[in-house]
């Protein structure tokens, strides 16, 4: 291999990633004057601010154009977008002396993320669910499918260093302690249900359906099972699925998320189910997060409550599966036919962006619990800067998708109807341990936790 | 083009496909429709629908919760943080509700025993 590529992919979105979260912790400290200042010393807990918060920033949401509430937010994005061109640039010039220019092309993929991003903000879309990843992948794919990708543009569509950037980043965000939010019934209905819905999918999908593919079979699984897109990327980079396959997975989950947050109210209510049943219910079985939220409340502030807390335990999950997918995927799936990998093997293949994902996840869990004022300053360091930053990472991972993906290609992944069978089943399969496990949590073994919940 | 060293997340055939794609006055008039399309529809069709009033009022309700029905993790939404906070406290505050199984010996509140 030329010295240009001396650095993996890994590596390079591990020194993007710990870079940017990096920069958050380290400005977040100074502007709020030290660890160890006066006000911490003196038990008063320091009120911690993140300066990024003000210079890099999402599109706002609108509902008629996009700069109804200001220019502010464009100031924001371009914060963003040269925050990241100029960290990417940097070490991709670290990495690989010969890509010096990739500020270029960085640049024009960004400007076709903000496009994405500003789609998906208007309120109706918003309101229905239909995330910036949709809109991103479908401006990639207009692009590719109409006048073709430029060599310039082709060589920033990096899906796989911005995928895991955002992944890395999305570390920083699962806080261990969070496990343990809603005491027994939370871990029950979340890590109990959750991964024997995955795992009994998966085995669907290849010894009944018999699947071609096992990471597209993987993929669906975990975005049904887990929680949606984020899940459905961290699975898709740890047994390295195809875009085509997590372009299938994604749409499939944001059609039925649509549907089951606005079915899923109205039929606990025709049920008859309480609030926190109910709450629990929509929390371990609507795959994206924010739909969750909604549908939750719709059916109360108790339900909502129930629901958030509950998808947010699975949430927590996403870094465990990505683990536990990426060494199966080594071990079993990727090895030579008979022959058992030895542990050198095992790490040679093992997708090293995992570590970083889990170094950050334990290194912002660890100041969660232990620094004074801790969640405040962990909100602060994500909402501030590392959220935004891994947003836009997973949007311009979409975009590259979309300008890399021929539609023609896309349409061989859906023909014959397995993949959408492997998610209804899946999902059916999940609907009805969820409720289950609800019920025996919330009204047989811990009807005093469902008390505390409703008062 | 550039290679996947390991495969990973790589396409099928579709990158060299694309480059067949001819930058054609054809592929220019599909991108210009479409684009023209979706300026009516983000410009003039969603604002039309996010003015009825059901979808107003449901819009305005979210907003108000904190709740992003987009989000993709529970850091996203105001509602995520703030409804944590409220569950870890009445957990504390609790412990026996929450951590107590019927038959360890623990009172749990609320069964009367």
């Amino acid at each position: 291999m030329s010295e240009s590529r001396r650095f993996s992919e890994d590596l390079l979105a591990m020194l993007v990633a710990g870079t940017v979260l990096s920069v958050s912790l380290l400005v977040t400290v100074l502007e709020s004057g030290g660890v160890f200042s006066e006000s911490v010393v003196s038990g008063g807990g320091p009120s911690w601010r993140n300066p990024m918060k003000l210079l890099v920033l999402l599109p706002a949401a609108w509902e008629v154009h996009p700069f109804e509430s200001g220019w502010e937010w464009l100031r924001g994005a371009a914060g963003a977008g040269l925050l990241i061109t100029v960290v990417m640039s940097a070490v991709m010039w670290l990495g690989r002396g010969s890509e010096v220019r990739f500020w270029q092309p960085c640049v024009r993929v960004f400007l076709l993320s903000l496009l994405a991003y500003v789609l998906a903000e208007q309120k109706v879309v918003k309101y229905y669910g239909l995330e910036y990843a949709l809109w991103a992948l479908l401006i990639g794919l207009l692009i590719s499918n109409t006048i073709g990708v430029s060599k310039v543009l082709s060589a920033g569509a990096r899906t796989e260093l911005y995928m895991k950037t955002g992944l890395v980043l999305l570390g920083a965000e699962v806080l261990f302690g969070k496990l343990l939010a809603l005491g027994l019934p939370g871990i029950c209905v979340s890590w109990v249900v959750t991964p024997v819905v995955l795992i009994v999918t998966f085995w669907f999908g290849q010894r009944v359906l018999r699947m071609e593919s096992a990471a597209l079979n993987m993929v669906i699984s975990a975005d049904m099972s887990v929680c949606g897109v984020s899940a459905a990327i961290a699975t898709a980079a740890a047994c390295r699925a195809k875009k085509e396959e997590l372009t299938t997975a994604v749409g499939i989950s944001l059609a039925f998320t649509v549907m089951m947050m606005v079915a899923m109210p109205p039929l606990i209510q025709a049920m008859g189910l309480g609030p926190v049943v109910g709450g629990a219910w929509v929390g371990g079985t609507i795959d994206s997060t924010g739909a969750v939220g909604a549908a939750g409340a719709m059916l109360g502030k108790e339900a909502e409550v129930v629901a958030t807390t509950i998808k947010m335990i699975q949430n927590m999950l996403i870094g465990v599966v990505a683990f536990g997918v990426a060494v199966y995927w080594v071990t079993c799936v990727e090895r030579t036919a008979g022959v058992r990998p030895d542990v050198s093997e095992i790490w040679r293949r093992f997708p090293r962006f995992i570590l970083g994902f889990l170094g950050a996840s334990v290194l912002v869990s660890v100041l969660y619990e232990n620094l004074s004022g801790g969640p405040d300053f962990v909100k602060a360091v994500v909402d501030g800067g590392t959220k935004t930053v891994r947003s836009w990472c997973f949007c311009m991972a979409f975009l590259s998708i979309g300008l890399e993906t021929n539609l023609r290609t896309l349409a061989k992944f859906l023909r014959g109807g397995k993949p959408l069978t492997l998610y209804v089943c899946g999902q059916l399969l999940n609907l009805v341990l969820s409720l289950l496990m609800s019920l025996l949590m919330f009204e047989v073994v811990f009807p005093g936790a469902a008390d505390v919940l409703r008062k | 083009m550039r290679l996947y060293s390991r495969g990973l997340l790589m396409s099928c055939a579709s990158e060299r496909d694309l480059s067949a794609v001819a930058t054609s006055r054809g592929g220019w008039l599909r991108l210009w429709v479409v684009s023209v399309l979706l300026t009516l529809v983000w410009c003039g069709v969603l604002p039309a629908l996010g003015r009825r009033p059901g979808v107003r009022e449901r819009i305005e309700f979210l907003e108000g919760r904190g709740i992003n029905p987009s989000a993709k993790f529970f850091t996203e939404q105001e509602a995520g943080w703030r409804n944590a906070a409220e569950v870890e406290r009445r957990v504390r505050a609790n412990p026996e509700a929450f951590w107590g199984l019927p038959w360890s010996g623990l009172g749990v509140e609320g069964r009367g025993d």
